[in-house]
């Protein structure tokens, strides 16, 4: 019996020495980003000598990262509600149209951009713009990273929208709702969490995007992950700490709000 | 009886969950809720679509009506390593995020409240963080001078192997972030793994590896076959952390197409590359697909 304990015991160890370290291995370096963005030397150092805000105020006054943070805030924003506009009627149908004969074939479509290679898709969207003349602006950004969110919406969406009791709109419909009503009034509350969820996660594959954006942004038109990306490319400055440090935080408190919003969030959108 | 049979077994849902009587009336009506799916199928043509028709067609007439960026692509040995390349980080991926995503989410299975989700939130956090930060951060941690050479000096080795610059650089940065994918499709199955199945097994005079070769993993098989698939498209399509933390020794296509782009300016030669990655992951996708049935991969 106490052979049979300690060999819990070790087990149990072994597990949490295992947690511990994969945990560390996925959080530790965001922790180390934060810590050294808050040196007070003008060069990178790890562990920081000093502390001061000092990188942060710089940068926080600077027009080139003020600007390039409005423009990614921007085309995030609206990113998010297009994809949710366009995938949240789409995940009702798939999940609520009775007839639907191509509901796998359709579902399957939606999934697509989740298994294509990034690149190639930034690649055809550049030549699609630059054809028409849309690359370097906003709704040119919006139109081509909306095809990167849609997945993570409609699948998101698919699965609260799965997860409301078709008797409850089946009431409201016999109690003299129109589908519309019904759509308002019953169901949208009942998926708030999970479209928000969506829209946040769409919001921040939109605000990290640095492939198709690599070739739809030009000088004075950078958004957050290239300007940062080629300050990276040019020299390393604790300038790029601190905006990294405020990049991974704003992951932080999107993630936790998302998180708070939907506690199986990762596995609906992953979980499939 | 239908719903509680739909709750317990979630491949069922789709048949259980109308019981609705089929009147003409509600029938057309469900037809129009079909209809909801036409500005986000419009959409996906156009922006989906339409631009990688457009990248397949430029491959062939840019510069000129001919196969000859195609050529280039055979005949370049260049092409070979960046291939070679391609395909080498890309299987590094997918095995490292298996070995540490598996027994991570056997484990997130085990527990339950606040435990989970910490383990849960762990594994997302590096995801919904930004790319560039991340292999800026792994660049810092890794250099020669940073502190995990160091850390590896006080452990007594004295020339600690370069661990930057090179694919395995690579391979760590992309493991981290990948983690999300392989973790949640394995842990989802791994919670429809009943005890009692392992019970019985037991009771049957298998042992945990058998049981675990025999019932946990064809049950999680699903899982871990899509979640390796959405590892190695990202991994293959992925462009900032290969140019911050590869080398000369580890570019990859992708770099290559951007290259081509910032450089030539040539959209002829970067599609027809780009032509080829799709094929790759059209290869994966249809592996994948052969291996677990395409509703494992396609459906939601």
């Amino acid at each position: 019996m106490s052979r049979g304990s300690a060999e819990q015991l070790a087990a149990r160890t072994v597990a949490v020495l295992f947690v511990a370290a994969v945990i560390a291995f996925l959080v530790g370096p965001l922790l180390v980003t934060i810590a050294m963005s808050l040196t007070s030397t003008n060069y990178l150092v790890f562990p920081p000598s000093g502390m001061s805000f000092k990188w942060y105020t710089q940068v926080l006054e600077s027009a080139e990262w003020r600007q390039s943070a409005l423009i990614s805030l921007i085309v995030a924003t609206l990113v998010s509600v297009a994809a949710s506009g366009l995938g949240l009627p789409a995940a009702y149908a798939l999940v609520r149209a009775q007839r639907l004969r191509l509901r796998g074939a359709l579902t399957g479509f939606f999934v697509l951009p989740l298994l294509t290679p990034i690149m190639v898709l930034a690649l055809g969207q550049a030549i699609l713009e630059l054809t028409v003349g849309y690359s370097a602006t906003i709704i040119g950004l919006v139109f081509a990273e909306t095809a990167i969110a849609l997945p993570f919406v409609v699948l998101n969406n698919a699965i609260s929208i799965r997860a409301v009791d078709r008797n409850l709109e089946l009431a409201a419909q016999t109690l003299g709702a129109t589908p519309m009503l019904v759509f308002w009034r019953v169901t949208l509350p009942l998926i708030r969490r999970g479209l928000i969820a969506g829209a946040l996660f769409a919001f921040i594959a939109s605000w990290d995007e640095a492939a198709i954006t690599i070739f739809l942004t030009g000088p004075g038109f950078y958004t957050l992950p290239i300007q940062l990306l080629n300050q990276v490319e040019d020299y390393l400055s604790p300038a790029v700490a601190a905006v990294s440090g405020c990049l991974t935080l704003v992951a932080l408190v999107a993630s936790f709000a998302a998180f708070l919003l939907n506690r199986a969030g990762g596995t609906r959108i992953f979980g499939r | 009886m239908t719903l509680q049979s739909s709750a317990a077994n979630p491949g069922l849902r789709v048949m259980t969950d109308y019981p609705v009587e089929r009147r003409s009336g509600s029938a057309r009506r469900f037809e129009r809720t079909g209809l909801l799916c036409l500005p986000a199928v419009i959409y996906m043509l156009v922006g989906f679509v339409l631009p990688l028709g457009i990248m397949a067609s430029y491959s062939v007439t840019n510069p000129s009506l001919s196969l000859s960026n195609y050529d280039t692509l055979f005949q370049e040995s260049l092409y070979r390593i960046l291939l070679w390349n391609t395909v080498r980080i890309t299987a590094l991926v997918v095995i490292a995020t298996l070995l540490i995503a598996y027994p991570y989410a056997y484990l997130m299975s085990r527990l339950h409240g606040m435990k989970l989700a910490i383990m849960a939130l762990a594994v997302l956090l590096p995801f919904l963080s930004s790319t560039v930060v991340r292999a800026f951060t792994w660049l810092t941690l890794l250099s020669p001078n940073g502190p995990i050479p160091g850390m590896l000096r006080t452990l007594g080795l004295s020339h600690p192997p370069t661990l930057v610059g090179n694919s395995f650089s690579v391979v760590v940065g992309l493991a981290q972030v990948c983690m999300p994918f392989l973790v949640f499709p394995i842990y989802s199955a791994l919670t429809l793994v009943s005890d009692d199945y392992l019970r019985a097994a037991a009771s049957m005079g298998a042992g945990p590896l058998v049981a675990f070769r025999r019932i946990t993993l064809p049950l999680t098989k699903p899982g871990i076959v899509v979640g390796c698939l959405l590892v190695a498209v990202y991994a293959m399509g992925g462009y900032v952390t290969p140019e911050l933390l590869g080398g000369q020794g580890s570019v990859i296509l992708n770099q290559d197409i951007v290259t081509q782009i910032q450089t030539v300016v040539g959209f002829g030669p970067a599609s027809a590359v780009g032509v080829g990655l799709l094929l790759l992951s059209a290869v994966c996708v249809l592996f994948a697909a052969k291996l677990v049935g395409s509703r494992s991969v396609f459906g939601a």
